[in-house]
């Protein structure tokens, strides 16, 4: 007897990516829709979006407060000197703003997903659910935020007298780029015990007040606290080691190093992502 | 209605706060721990420099202590009311207070209030964690009456701090959102009240600013009684100076809000 299907669904359907290149591209054509589309949407409360760079630019100038205070009464602390320390606070800035471009306030929503049970529609999706929840929301204004950390970054380094090389500068944002990534992977591990727990809030503000001590070199620190600061919560790795790279102090050593430790958060990552759904209980169903 | 109404819905509603901050507990914790985190961030800090043989105008002691006692009485001179009020005036919640024999002022006082005794109890254990690690660097005074003027300075500091919010959040009678000036108001405080670093760390040429600001009495000049070597003088002027000050912004919030109040359209009622 023949077997009548029904015309929309097909017995052995394609897969929607042949590939995994197929599956990268799908994915980064979709985010580009979502920068798009936040763009838009921050462009519907401009005050907000003008006050968002305000208090940025205030936020920026007065976090160098404690530093020239500090370098007003000596020349250096440890081995930095004033302009490097700087220069560390404008990166510091450089890398928040791309976590609060790319993924603050998905951050901010995990939570209720799980608690809500939104998640649901997540993960029917034809989407890589993590991908989704991570990646969904973008804040574009913070980009300014990140261009007043480059400048800071060029305040600093001239104060300190120091003109990296074109390889100087090329170390220090594969390193940027890799302590983004990485402080994004604790971030996002830390909100994903929301699977277990019911609110996040409080830990999230924890670890951002962690990350404060990534404006300040891992040199400043006691030696416990400074293993902790590189090696745990790698706030260290995104500060303090690309303004050294652009000092001249910098290494492939460490830029490799970076890499190899991105790979494996990120790995890290997925496997929590995925041991932690399975925990999900569907609140809405 | 009198004072002594007023007082007893105020416990009324600080007794229905408190139950429900306590359900809330291993979450004031968490807050608390972040509260500590920044000051002894920068304890860490300022004692790095000393040690690597900066010239501070101030000694171990005046910053270990500063810093140690900071996350306390920052806790208990904090308000976070702006946002809340801005909130009820916006969505037109606020009419429910209106028609009610009381003012969402006091709900606001007693919710203040409470939640400081819920995270006093998280925090004081943490406090006295990291006191203990460095404690040969702690100095405090013995004398009575020094503590009793800090009890004072910093009840007028919390005053202060409180009716400081309360004028913000008003300004959602006129404004739409008044996030981006709370969240000004909260950055430019940091650094006038000493919570970023000590107002003894600025530079000599502001100190005659510095001094009689306003903000120093929201936190720094409540440390200063404990910690600095105040004269006699300096004691009386800065304690004058604090209770005016906060009489004054206290008189500035209610004529803000009694002004505002005439202009609420009751949005969403």
């Amino acid at each position: 007897m023949k077997e009548h299907h029904h015309p929309l669904i097909s017995p052995v359907r394609p897969p929607l990516d042949p590939t995994m290149f197929h599956a990268v591209r799908r994915h980064f054509r979709l985010w580009r829709r979502f920068a798009a589309q936040s763009l838009v949407r921050e462009m519907h409360f401009r005050t907000q979006f003008i006050t968002q760079i305000v208090v940025g630019v205030v936020q920026l100038v007065l976090s160098l407060v404690p530093v020239l205070l500090l370098f007003s009464y000596t020349d250096e602390v440890n081995g930095w000197s004033g302009g490097e320390v700087i220069a560390l606070g404008g990166i510091y800035q450089i890398v928040f703003a791309l976590l609060a471009i790319a993924i603050e306030t998905n951050m901010g929503r995990i939570s209720g997903y799980i608690r809500q049970g939104e998640l649901d529609l997540i993960l029917v999706r034809p989407v890589s659910s993590q991908f989704y929840v991570m990646l969904r929301w973008l804040q574009p204004g913070e980009v300014f935020t990140g261009l007043t950390g480059v400048g800071v970054v060029i305040i600093g380094l001239a104060r300190a007298g120091a003109s990296p090389t074109m390889v100087e500068i090329v170390q220090a944002t594969i390193l940027i780029g890799c302590g983004a990534i990485l402080l994004a992977c604790c971030w996002a591990a830390a909100v994903f015990v929301a699977f277990w727990i019911t609110t996040v809030g409080p830990m999230e503000m924890v670890f951002r007040d962690f990350l404060e001590a990534g404006k300040y070199p891992v040199a400043f620190y006691p030696f416990a606290i400074r293993l902790f600061l590189v090696a745990i919560l790698p706030v260290g790795f995104a500060t303090t080691f690309p303004t050294e790279a652009l000092v001249g102090e910098g290494s492939w050593t460490i830029v490799l190093l970076g890499i190899a430790l991105c790979a494996v958060a990120l790995y890290g990552l997925r496997a929590y992502w995925r041991f932690a759904v399975r925990f999900y209980a569907s609140a809405s169903s | 209605m009198t004072l002594v109404q007023s007082l007893r819905i105020i416990r009324r509603l600080i007794g229905i706060d408190l139950s429900t901050a306590m359900i809330y507990r291993s979450e004031f914790l968490l807050y608390m721990i972040s509260a500590v985190l920044g000051p002894t961030i920068s304890l860490m800090i300022w004692r790095t420099a000393l040690s690597s043989g900066a010239d501070l105008p101030v000694d171990a002691e005046y910053l270990t202590t500063y810093f140690v006692l900071l996350g306390i009485v920052s806790m208990l001179t904090s308000s976070w009311i702006s946002g809340f009020l801005a909130e009820e005036i916006r969505l037109g919640r606020l009419s429910i207070w209106i028609v009610r024999p009381g003012s969402t002022h006091f709900n606001g006082i007693a919710n203040n209030l409470s939640e400081k005794v819920v995270k006093g109890i998280a925090l004081v254990p943490l406090i006295g964690g990291v006191g203990w690690f460095v404690r040969d660097a702690i100095a405090l005074p013995s004398d009575p009456a020094r503590w009793a003027m800090f009890g004072l300075s910093v009840v007028a500091a919390a005053v202060m701090v409180y009716a400081i919010t309360v004028m913000v959040g008003s300004l959602a009678f006129w404004l739409d959102d008044v996030t981006g000036i709370d969240r000004g108001r909260n950055l430019i405080m940091t650094v006038l009240r000493g919570q970023l670093v000590p107002l003894a760390l600025f530079p000599v040429w502001s100190r005659d600013i510095m001094d009689v600001q306003p903000f120093r009495f929201t936190l720094s000049f409540s440390l200063e009684l404990v910690i600095g070597d105040l004269s006699r003088r300096e004691l009386i002027i800065g304690m004058t100076l604090q209770m005016l000050y906060a009489t004054l912004f206290l008189f500035a919030a209610v004529r803000i809000w009694q002004r505002g109040l005439r202009s609420y359209t009751a949005a969403g009622a």
